[in-house]
């Protein structure tokens, strides 16, 4: 057991082959390689969260949602933030949604061959990605389609999480401004205090229970292990606002969100929404990720509901049969 | 084990502290403090596994009478899987101490490998087969996997608890002053001895995304340009240009 957890940080992921496209700071678009052209016109782009490696959607060889997508005749984009230093102090919401976001939706779309795309977003990824729509309606690029995953966007009842970093109560603005990024495992340890024993103790007992089962995939136990202990720094800047702009005041649900002087309108995502939520979401509750059906003015939304929680609904086993062909056939017939 | 016995109790009906005291008292536990039953009452209630109201008591003045919520009956449940699985280890012991082959409802218990129970007992010896049921840490898993719901049940109420979350607040202040004080006298020291410090360089690598920043500006701009000379004439979404320059023929 100790050799799994302890070779698990060199485990093997996101292999499947892809190209830059584009970079600013440490944020890089990627384009996955395809062996034969895409047999849909509207490529995805997927936008990753801040607090996690970009690895995620993209595992192991058969346990990865962009070699799905690949598969099902996509051209795959990959938004990937990268790990912010000390000089991304200052780097926050604002500048990802107005200097980052933009350039590389209008880069992946020019490679593309200048078409519109689908932007996918997981969790943070995804509450940028319905930022990114509403602010941008009119944009050069069109937003064709908007999925997200397990993305939260009303903070009202933002369950335990919420409880811990409301006004009064957690020191956001004394952090932010002693630390210039927010350590990796401090999302993290809050993560794993949502769900503390399963998440803690729970992940080694069952490991141990498992080691002698020959059906079980201990390289994909160690993939997923690598990366639930490979948490990315919050630069504090965009943790500031993440908090007090979102989880404290609420503002994108109760339309007071303003980037960059410009208003943040969900009303304004009149494309096809498809939202993909977990019953046991204790990162992004039910609450927080049911809010966007009622919030946009799309004529053409579909809402998946899954049981499981935040990361196994989206990439879990159970994904690769209750999740990823749902999500592919409804854009297939959109794209 | 008075924990169980108290939430036993209140499970079989609602009741105040002299009625548990009493009930304990006929299981056996006759050293029971009072005031260590009503300490426990009071934790059990604020854990979440009772809640209690005050009633007016028959002749005399009110009292707090106990019920089990459900975190509490999940919890009774709990133990009493656990205390099965104790006496399942203990049985197994004092059968194999005395020679008895192991019994039935052990081979029923070991559900990981039932067959291996069963097996000719030359080959239970073998190494390689043998299975799990005597490890201690088999049985102390299966016993983890069994209560990690209502353990963690509990723990989650009580990191949910708002009380909870402003003990940490204070313990994060606490924290980050420290940290300040680090961070300011080690800045301090590498001022003295004429060394850059971390926010220097920091600074030196905004200077450097600004300057991306100012870069990629341009690029769009040049973008822009390129696609107003490249927009076909008359076209009525050209840009760029300003409305005055062009000829306009009178009405």
């Amino acid at each position: 057991m100790l050799h799994a957890v302890l070779s698990a940080r060199d485990a093997p992921v996101g292999t499947t082959p892809h190209e830059l496209v584009w970079r600013k700071n440490k944020a890089c678009l990627y384009r996955y390689t395809r062996q034969t052209p895409p047999t849909h016109a509207t490529p995805i782009f997927l936008v990753l969260p801040l607090i996690n490696r970009a690895y995620i959607l993209d595992l192991r060889p058969g346990s990865s949602f962009v070699e799905h997508l690949l598969h099902e005749g996509f051209d795959v984009f990959l938004l990937d933030w990268g790990i912010p230093g000390d000089e991304d102090r200052t780097l926050d919401l604002s500048q990802l949604l107005t200097r980052y976001l933009p350039r590389a939706v209008s880069k992946a779309s020019q490679a593309a061959g200048g078409v519109p795309l689908t932007i996918l977003g997981y969790c943070i990824g995804g509450t940028l990605a319905a930022c990114y729509a509403a602010l941008y309606p009119d944009a050069p690029v069109q937003v064709r389609n908007l999925v997200l995953f397990t993305t939260p966007i009303d903070f009202a009842d933002a369950g335990t999480f919420g409880t811990m970093t409301a006004k009064g109560v957690f020191p956001i603005e004394q952090l932010t401004s002693v630390l210039p990024l927010v350590p990796g495992q401090m999302p993290d340890m809050g993560a794993k205090l949502l769900s503390p024993l399963p998440t803690t103790m729970g992940t080694y007992i069952r490991l141990w229970g498992k080691l002698d089962d020959a059906d079980f995939d201990v390289a994909g136990w160690q993939a997923m292990f690598r990366w639930v202990n490979e948490g990315v720094p919050f630069a504090s800047a965009a943790y500031r606002q993440w908090i007090t702009e979102f989880y404290q005041d609420n503002k994108l649900a109760r339309g007071r969100l303003v980037i960059d002087g410009r208003p943040v309108h969900l009303e304004n995502i009149r494309c096809p929404l498809l939202n993909v939520a977990a019953v046991g979401d204790a990162i992004a509750p039910r609450p927080t990720t049911r809010a966007i059906m009622h919030l946009t003015s799309s004529p053409d939304t579909e809402e998946i509901v899954l049981q499981g929680g935040h990361v196994g609904v989206v990439v879990g086993r159970a994904a690769r049969t209750a999740l990823w062909p749902k999500v592919t056939d409804w854009l297939a017939s959109r794209s | 084990m008075l924990i169980p016995y108290v939430l036993l109790a209140v499970s079989l009906q609602r009741a105040h502290g002299y009625l548990i005291e009493e009930y304990l008292r006929a299981a056996g536990f006759f050293n029971v403090e009072m005031s260590t039953l009503y300490r426990t009452l009071r934790q059990l209630e604020k854990d979440g596994l009772l809640h209690s109201i005050w009633e007016p008591g028959p002749s005399g003045p009110a009292r707090r009478v106990y019920s089990l919520t459900d975190v509490g009956r999940i919890w009774l449940d709990q133990w009493a899987t656990t205390l099965g699985m104790y006496r399942r280890m203990l049985d197994q012991f004092f059968g194999l101490y005395s020679g008895d082959p192991p019994a039935a409802h052990l081979i029923r218990a070991n559900a990981r490998s039932p067959e291996s129970m069963t097996r000719p007992p030359e080959k239970q010896s073998s190494p390689s087969t043998s299975p799990r049921s005597t490890d201690p840490f088999e049985l102390w898993r299966q016993i983890y996997e069994t209560n990690e719901r209502a353990w963690n049940a509990v723990l989650e109420r009580t990191v949910n608890n708002p009380a909870f979350a402003e003990s940490s607040g204070k313990i994060l202040e606490t924290f980050l002053s420290a940290q300040k004080t680090v961070r300011d006298n080690m800045r301090s020291y590498l001022e003295q001895i004429n060394l850059p410090t971390r926010e220097d360089i920091a600074r030196l690598g905004e200077l450097i995304v600004s300057l991306e920043e100012k870069v990629d500006q341009l690029d769009d701009r040049l973008a822009r340009i390129e696609r107003a000379v490249a927009q076909p004439a008359g076209d009525p979404v050209r840009p760029a240009r300003p409305a005055r320059t062009r000829p306009t023929k009178p009405a």
